[in-house]
């Protein structure tokens, strides 16, 4: 295995078109963990990380790093969920699993953009390729990064989670079209092992984070891929989402809303409904459009779940619902910006 | 519209299992049977994610409850009871993988890249851990009577029952929404969970012992 | 009271004292008492989740249970009784989030995981600002207007789902995703 810069490696994973390595691929748990070393800058350094910089490692250690631990969400309504996860990667290729602890048994594993989600209540298995899995392209070029633009980060203490000492990270916007997070950044690797949703007064709308972990954990890369295979009599379903463009589709926004920018467009056939999809970096919004009907379509207004938001309307005679990580002031924005040309 | 005049916030589930625990503690052993009966359930289902091998979600369920009632002094309330019984419940079971050596994903022995003594396991042995047709079949069963009994209720009692089991709301706030006397919530409540139970309970323990 | 009622108000943390202590006896008292206890949970659970987790038959696990508890050390009774270390932080604090949003927010109503989606109208009867185009015959679950109306919406919930699925364009979805794909149990009460 040829070794890559850093930089390459994470240009070449976040197009999600990794040309896999010919031949036969083993791999020696002994090299990924011989991976190469992230920076860990000394604690006076990390103090004056950029936003960029401080995102930058966290991503990295998410997709570099193999660990396995337990996963807990909170959110504010008092909902919880929590999922086992297991992560491996040995420098170009990852291969990670999540089980549901909670709620509807759920088995996702992902092989770089490729996902399968197993149920086994009704033995079926969804398939699909994900696109830009956590990774934002633009963190590889930091000066085009528009977070900087939106967002403040500064270090503002220490803390330990899961038995690992992490830097505390309050990242902030700079308008109210968005949440605030505190996050929890191991302090060797980087790695977010705890992380909390902000509302504008500060109070915490969802918070995220290991309940034990074990970071370069032994995972190993082949048996994780090898249970994703489909068993027998299981039925198999692709996801319908065919990607066009909002323009094609005949939609447009009169005004961008600061700091969001058009990400994809699916548009899922099989339901009638267009998917418009946008991110600043750190929260995405989708516009969901389709055909107004008026027995269906009842009730505008906005809902709340954690720091998940969603906006229904009419929009002449379509039906919108915006939904994202958000404040509804961001969705109604979307709402009364969008409109169709033809 | 009544309001009651002290400024006390109503307890919550959280306070009930603290209370519960308290009283264990001062030594009333039933009111720990309360907890477990109250979350055997869930933790078992936790546990069964983890672990491939039915008998073994049981032993560890057991267990669970075993070691929170020796750490129970040690329980402070300051998280809740059933965050501090679920850490529990995941350390259990991971010692008992790790006993076992049935974690299917890790290696013990990590240089030895080598081979797998078994197959390609597939996510069938991995998935179809304690639930059998039956077991599925019966939960179902459970919330599609939960469902229909609901519908079945006069509203007034319907809504009592929403407003807190799904809303979380206080009696005191139930009291407010619904412009009630808080007797009159607490009989709704009551008598809504009483209509449902009524139907649920045939189906919760059919034969002694046997899981559902 | 009668028994059952009182079982009722210990499940949702109504009873203090003395009326506590009753509760606690008349809901552990036999296997029937037992059995209401968790029957009321379960319904609890169906309704914040759509769905019931199954397991050992509760009589079956406790009778066994029990037999090990006897040979267990009572739970020892600390120095410091719990109840003055716990009542001095109310709620937040130590965990630093807030369980619920207030009920009557004008334009924010909380989704429970299974698309139960509720309509919070405000204490006013008739003003419903939020409401554009609700005809008169809505579906058949809404309570009266003006208070708080709960409506299954799988459709609103398969969006959510959507959006979580694809919408990954973020360093914060950590794991991977996991974070805005979780489906919450809703808040145990």
């Amino acid at each position: 295995m040829t070794p890559h810069a850093p930089a390459l490696a994470r240009r070449r994973l976040a197009r999600g078109a990794l040309a896999l390595a010919s031949g036969a691929f083993t791999l020696m748990i002994t090299q990924a963990l011989a991976a190469p070393a992230l920076p860990d800058p000394r604690p006076s350094e990390r103090h004056e990380l950029s936003i960029s910089e401080w995102l930058a490692r966290m991503q990295d250690a998410s997709l570099k790093r193999s660990y396995m631990g337990t996963f807990v969400v909170s959110s504010s309504n008092g909902g919880m969920a929590s999922a086992r996860i297991w992560h491996a990667c040995d420098g170009q290729r990852q291969v990670e699993r999540i089980d549901t602890l909670s709620g509807e048994k759920r088995s996702t594993f992902r092989r770089d953009d490729e996902v399968l989600t197993f149920l086994p209540e009704s033995k079926t298995v969804r398939s699909e390729r994900r696109e830009a899995l956590g990774l934002f392209p633009e963190l590889a070029r930091p000066g085009d990064s528009a977070i900087p633009e939106f967002y403040t980060a500064r270090r503002v203490g220490s803390d330990r989670v899961a038995g690992f000492d992490a830097d505390i990270v309050q990242v902030l916007p700079k308008d109210g079209l968005r949440f605030g997070y505190r996050i929890w950044s191991e302090k060797k690797s980087g790695l977010v092992v705890k992380l909390q949703t902000l509302d504008d007064q500060g109070h915490v709308l969802e918070q995220a984070a290991f309940s034990e972990l074990q970071l370069d954990a032994p995972v190993r890369m082949e048996r994780l891929a090898h249970m994703m295979a489909v068993p027998e009599g299981w039925r198999v379903e692709k996801t319908d989402a065919v990607k066009t463009t909002a323009a094609a589709e005949g939609w447009a926004l009169r005004q961008p809303v600061a700091g969001f920018k058009s990400m994809s467009t699916y548009k899922r056939r099989a339901e009638g409904v267009l998917q418009w999809i946008f991110s600043d970096g750190l929260a995405s919004v989708s516009l969901f459009v389709e055909d107004f009907d008026r027995e269906r379509h009842l009730r505008e207004g906005v809902f709340a779940s954690g720091a998940t938001h969603t906006l229904t309307r009419r929009v002449q005679d379509s039906w919108v619902t915006a939904v994202g990580e958000v404040p509804p002031a961001t969705l109604r924005a979307f709402s009364l910006s969008l409109e169709r040309r033809k | 519209m009544t309001k009651t005049p002290s400024a006390a916030p109503a307890p919550s589930s959280g306070d009930t299992d603290l209370m519960l625990v308290e009283r264990t503690v001062a030594g009333d052993q039933k009111a720990y049977e309360l907890l477990v009966i109250k979350y055997q359930r869930r933790i078992e289902r936790l546990i069964g994610r983890m672990v491939r091998d039915t008998d073994l979600v049981e032993d560890i369920a057991q267990e669970t409850f075993i070691r929170a009632y020796r750490a129970l002094s040690q329980f402070r309330g300051e998280a809740q009871f059933y965050t501090w019984l679920y850490r529990i419940a995941v350390n259990t079971a991971k010692k008992a993988l790790v006993d076992l050596r049935r974690d299917p994903v890790v290696s013990e022995s990590s240089l030895k890249g080598g081979d797998d003594e078994e197959e390609t396991s597939g996510v069938e042995n991995e998935l179809t851990t304690a639930e059998t047709p039956e077991t599925v079949l019966a939960a179902k069963e459970i919330a599609a009577t939960v469902n229909s009994a609901m519908e079945a209720l006069p509203d007034e009692l319907r809504q009592a029952v929403t407003l807190r089991e799904i809303e979380g709301l206080s009696y005191e706030e139930i009291a407010e929404v619904m412009n009630c006397p808080i007797g009159t919530v607490r009989s709704r409540i009551f008598r809504a969970r009483e209509a449902i139970s009524a139907k649920v309970k045939p189906l919760l323990e059919n034969q002694s012992g046997k899981r559902w | 009271m009668d028994k059952q009622e009182l079982i009722s108000a210990l499940a949702d943390g109504q009873l203090q004292g003395e009326a506590f202590a009753r509760g606690v006896q008349a809901a552990a008292a036999d296997a029937g008492a037992r059995q209401t206890w968790c029957a009321y949970h379960v319904v609890g659970e169906v309704l914040r989740t759509g769905g019931a987790a199954g397991g050992t038959a509760p009589e079956a696990f406790l009778g066994r249970l029990r037999e090990r508890l006897q040979q267990e050390a009572p739970a020892a009774v600390p120095a410091l009784p719990i109840a003055q270390a716990a009542r001095v932080a109310p709620a937040p604090a130590a965990n630093d989030w807030i369980w619920k949003m207030a009920a009557g927010v004008a334009s924010v109503a909380a989704v429970a995981a299974v698309g139960w989606n509720v309509w919070s109208g405000g204490p006013a009867p008739s003003a419903q600002p939020q409401l554009a185009a609700a005809p008169a015959a809505a579906a058949p679950a809404l309570a009266q207007a003006g208070t708080a109306a709960m409506i299954r919406d799988p459709r609103l919930d398969q969006l959510l789902a959507a959006h979580r699925q694809f919408a990954g364009a973020s360093v914060l979805q950590t794991p991977s995703g996991f974070l805005h794909n979780a489906t919450f149990e809703a808040p145990g009460r």
